[in-house]
């Protein structure tokens, strides 16, 4: 599985974007730049929302000329997503088109609200008297429901409480381990700490693709290069060699 | 001097309270931090300070007016400016000049030009006045919603998850910005993330509606235990001094990823 973008540009009157090939397999993949760098636009490219001025998008050597198949894809605000008037309605509005037997709705149905901590009690509420953040959960959730192979997440950290920052965590691993593609862009450098490959955009092209600890210059970074320990952007092995660290000194 | 005084305010949209017994006051120039999780009230208490939302439990009193005196609402917006989450959804008039000059239109003020141009000008966005807002970059939208906000002069300023879309350089930006051009305002800012709450005068957490702890950055910040209380993740630092812990190291309190790096470097 792979997704190729080649010598691709486009140009319109507010942001452009100039010869970018990159292929991405699967694994959870950053792109991160600043402000109008034309990250989001390099997710629509990828996720085949918009088509390129030039050069092409493709799926195993296969030009992908309209949505990619199989992809879902998270928006910055989430809740726009929404639609249906009740939140049942709304995440399982895809499967239900997509011809699955009611059992099998259910089920997904059911996993997907549980992961994202809807309870049962708000399944035929209106998803637009949730609490903001459990809209932006419940988006996510008709998106989750479909399993997609592809999985785009545009700034997927923006408002997150501890709980929901740590289900985003889960999400992510859990989408690594069965080898799906994600691609998240996100301006947070923990986030795309955890990532396997991070893509910087400056002004439209790409200004480096590599490990996230070769590029990030989050805390987690900048911790671990003063204390001299291996230099990573991984929180868990930051603490790892803190421990290291301190093991056998004594506090003076 | 202003003020804000929050008076056992109760509020429910009609599915339980969202704030419950709330109370609190904050005066003079300074800035406070309102940190929660997602659903804490936060939002809605902004609303109700500024009268958005109608308050019919409790009390709020904006520099001594009550914001249930439907006569005197006008008042208290006048000496509050709002900066939501989305620049984008603040912007109402096509080009940035007209858009910085709505508040002060709006509040009949006179020398519209004048005070159009200083306050571009102290956001450095003067070269952009016939710009369409929408076209601007994250970081200029943001500056340009700043702008809107400094022509109304307001006493109180309510930062409702303001500056969250930017990266950590421009967030820091922004915050210098407005801690300058503000410093003699009462400045409050709504936020879910401690990090962003390092640096205010005082901080107050919200729990499911209540208020459960309001003291300095330090002693609310510091405390694992509240923090987790109200779901909120605690800043770096405490994360990782609570993560050694787990591993059996004890390090004393530290709040700023600066006096970690201190604390560590004591281990000889």
């Amino acid at each position: 599985m792979e997704l190729s973008l080649s010598h691709a540009s486009l140009k319109r009157d507010t942001f452009h974007l100039s010869d970018i090939s990159i292929s991405i397999g699967a694994g959870l993949t950053a792109i991160t730049g600043k402000s109008g760098s034309g990250k989001t636009t390099l997710l629509s490219l990828l996720a085949g929302l918009i088509r390129p001025d030039e050069g092409k998008l493709s799926l195993d050597g296969k030009e992908v000329e309209g949505l990619l198949p199989s992809c879902g894809i998270i928006f910055q605000h989430p809740e726009r997503q929404l639609f249906a008037s009740t939140v049942i309605e709304d995440v399982s509005f895809a499967l239900r088109r997509s011809g699955l037997d009611r059992d099998e709705i259910v089920s997904r149905c059911e996993k997907v609200l549980s992961l994202m901590d809807i309870g049962k009690e708000k399944w035929n509420e209106s998803p637009f008297f949730l609490s903001g953040g459990e809209r932006r959960r419940v988006a996510a959730a008709g998106v989750l429901v479909t399993e997609p192979s592809f999985l785009f997440m545009d700034e997927p950290t923006v408002g997150l409480d501890s709980a929901s920052y740590e289900r985003l965590y889960g999400i992510l691993d859990s989408y690594r381990k069965e080898s799906r593609c994600v691609v998240i862009v996100t301006h947070d450098q923990e986030i795309a700490g955890f990532a396997d490959r991070v893509i910087v955009l400056d002004d439209g092209r790409i200004s480096a693709d590599c490990l996230p600890s070769d590029i990030l210059s989050s805390d987690i970074v900048r911790l671990s290069e003063a204390l001299g320990i291996e230099r990573t952007s991984d929180y868990n092995k930051l603490v790892s060699g803190i421990e290291a660290f301190c093991r056998g000194r004594k506090w003076n | 001097m202003p003020s804000i005084v929050v008076d056992n305010i109760s509020f429910s949209y009609g599915r339980g309270d969202v704030l419950s017994s709330l109370s609190f006051r904050a005066e003079g120039s300074c800035h406070i931090s309102i940190l929660g999780s997602n659903g804490s009230g936060k939002s809605t208490l902004v609303r109700l300070i500024d009268g958005l939302l109608p308050l019919r439990r409790g009390d709020i009193l904006v520099n001594g007016i009550s914001v249930k005196d439907e006569k005197s609402i006008r008042e208290i917006r006048e000496s509050i400016a709002i900066i939501f989450q989305d620049p984008d959804s603040q912007f109402v008039s096509p080009v940035l000049e007209e858009d910085t000059a709505f508040g002060p239109e709006n509040y009949e003020m006179e020398n519209i030009d004048q005070i159009v141009s200083r306050s571009l000008s102290a956001v450095s966005l003067s070269d952009f006045r016939k710009r369409v807002p929408q076209t601007l970059s994250g970081g200029e939208k943001e500056r340009a919603q700043i702008a809107g906000a400094l022509a109304v002069n307001p006493d109180i300023v309510l930062l409702d998850e303001s500056f969250s879309m930017l990266d950590d350089d421009g967030r820091k930006e922004m915050d210098a910005l407005v801690g300058d051009i503000w410093k003699e305002r009462l400045i409050i800012s709504i936020t879910h993330s401690a990090d962003q709450a390092i640096n205010s005068d005082r901080v107050i957490l919200l729990s499911g509606g209540k208020l459960i702890a309001d003291g300095s950055p330090r002693e609310v910040l510091c405390s694992v235990s509240l923090l987790r209380k109200a779901d909120v993740r605690p800043p770096f630092a405490v994360r990782v001094r609570e993560s050694l812990k787990e591993r059996g190291i004890s390090i004393p309190p530290v709040l700023t990823t600066g006096e970690l790096k201190e604390v560590l470097w004591n281990f000889r």
